[in-house]
């Protein structure tokens, strides 16, 4: 299993984001460098139907430029308010569009609204096949 | 005038490896066209088959989207940066609602997220919003069916309350299809229901059943039913029957090729000799089971478990409270599903019953089905 490392304290401000959202999905940018994710992008969700959906919005998503710009791979992150971090169908769809990109997810079901244990998992997504990375927070 | 294109990763297998290239052009238009020439493969990642830009394909002059500047038409100068950057997009099988409402589904093996799924994509017909088409609604809506159709002509009266669960006091005189939205609706908000205030009959049985998964039959009367019986047999629609007589009720699922209401009962009983609820009583928790059955078969035909009540007649008696099962097999004479069927289209079946014709039904016909 491949690893990817994000300081823990990129890692609460992804899971920090998903609770202000909730119960709305939210979503970001990361870049990664070297298997180390060093830049955290938050981005609005400009989906109409947010519950269960997040689109980057298209403002926030210039955010790609600059991260390449700066030598970065581009990646991304959404959370599941309710729901396991594990792409959905409709995830491993859209992933299609950024094949092999990291994609961080972040999980809330058991979160219980701050005092429960939520849920980060990073993944790479290349047609039907997700594959799970270690995620290592340090 | 030279522009900078960024290629974004996805595409840069197209460009060589490229992630920046330099194009003349004086505007959006010409600029992709360009690049849509120079590499081909690029046009079907940009373009669906009507030549417009894909809704996921974000294009900046800048900073700034095209769609907030002019659209392709946004004219270049140079020395900008142009760039094409893929949606990022995804999202969850449910929302939290649905996941808290639904919870004790998506834990049970048999129904789970993706059986969930087809009870939300599923369309059930009902027919009669009465003692049996009560409790189904109320179950299938409870458990999610996403779409509902309900057709019935009558008015919520007061003799119908002790068992007909979709209405209460206060929706005495209403519309059986409108309070029966009402109720389904304060049930569980998510579902569709598509209300058809008409009586069922010749005339609007195919156009209504045509547009459901399932048809579930909550009929009080013998031209009804077999109409019901032969409009869904006709459309290769599975039909959910149930019945209740005083204190018995009995259940079963007719799929075409398995045999239907007309291999058990090729006539309808004389006129008079089997009385209606309205003539002879019911039991009012009696429908209540009966169409509850009717709501667990319709769910087990959606989600492809267990055994359904094809074949089989269930027989239950609510004094004795005891089951029985008779086996039914399609009847090779059967004049609707027999191997030489004479029944092909849809009849009068109120002359083929003996019955006479109801007034609502006469003037129905002077008007146009309602189906809203």
């Amino acid at each position: 299993m491949s690893t990817i490392s994000i300081s823990r304290s990129d890692a609460d401000a992804v899971i920090e984001h998903a609770r202000k959202g909730a119960p709305d999905e939210v979503c970001g940018l990361v870049g990664v460098r070297d298997g180390r994710i060093c830049r955290l992008t938050p981005a609005r969700n400009a989906s109409p139907t947010p519950r269960n959906r997040f689109e980057i919005d298209s403002r926030d998503l210039v955010q790609v430029i600059r991260d390449e710009r700066d030598g970065l791979d581009v990646g991304f992150y959404h959370s599941h308010p309710a729901s396991r971090a594990y792409p959905s169908a409709t995830d491993i769809h859209f992933a299609a569009l950024w094949p092999g990109a990291l994609q961080l997810m972040v999980s809330l079901r058991n979160d219980r609204g701050g005092k429960g244990v939520p849920e980060l998992h990073a993944y790479r997504i290349n047609g039907d096949r997700v594959e799970e990375l270690r995620l290592i927070v340090e | 005038m030279s522009v900078t294109v960024y290629i974004p990763t996805p595409f840069r297998a197209l460009t060589g490896g490229q992630a920046r290239v330099e194009i003349d052009a004086i505007n959006v238009s010409g600029l992709l066209g360009d690049l849509e020439t120079r590499y081909p493969g690029m046009r079907d990642r940009l373009r669906d088959d009507a030549g417009s830009l894909h809704k996921f394909i974000n294009v900046y002059v800048n900073s700034d989207e095209i769609s907030d500047l002019e659209g392709e038409a946004t004219s270049l100068k140079g020395g900008d940066d142009v760039s094409i950057i893929p949606a990022v997009a995804g999202g969850d099988i449910f929302t939290p609602g649905q996941i808290q409402r639904y919870s004790r589904h998506l834990l049970l093996d048999g129904v789970g997220p993706s059986g969930q799924r087809k009870l939300m994509e599923a369309r059930v017909l009902l027919i009669g919003a009465g003692g049996l088409g009560s409790p189904a609604a109320l179950y299938l809506a409870a458990a999610g069916v996403g779409t509902m159709g309900i057709v019935d002509f009558d008015t919520v009266d007061f003799s119908n309350l002790q068992r007909q669960i979709l209405h209460f006091t206060d929706d005495v005189g209403k519309l059986k299809v409108e309070s029966a939205a009402e109720t389904i609706h304060a049930m569980n908000p998510n579902i569709k229901v598509e209300a058809h205030n008409a009586i069922l009959d010749s005339s609007n049985a195919f156009e209504l059943f045509e547009k459901y998964d399932y048809v579930l039959n909550g009929v009080d009367n013998f031209p009804a039913r077999y109409l019901a019986n032969d409009a869904a047999y006709l459309l290769g629609k599975t039909l959910i029957d149930g019945g209740i007589n005083q204190f018995e009720g009995q259940v079963t699922v007719y799929k075409p090729g398995h045999g239907c209401y007309r291999c058990l009962f090729p006539a309808p009983p004389p006129p008079g000799s089997v009385p209606s609820c309205a003539e002879a009583g019911v039991l009012g928790v009696l429908p209540g089971i009966v169409g509850s059955m009717q709501a667990l078969e319709t769910i087990k035909q959606i989600l492809g478990i267990g055994e359904p009540l094809i074949g089989r007649l269930l027989l239950f008696d609510a004094l004795s409270m005891e089951f029985r099962t008779l086996k039914l097999r399609r009847d090779k004479q059967c004049p609707v599903c027999g191997d030489n069927p004479t029944i092909t289209e849809l009849i009068d079946y109120h002359e083929f019953c003996g019955a006479p014709i109801p007034h609502e039904l006469a003037e129905q016909r002077d008007r146009v089905p309602a189906t809203h």
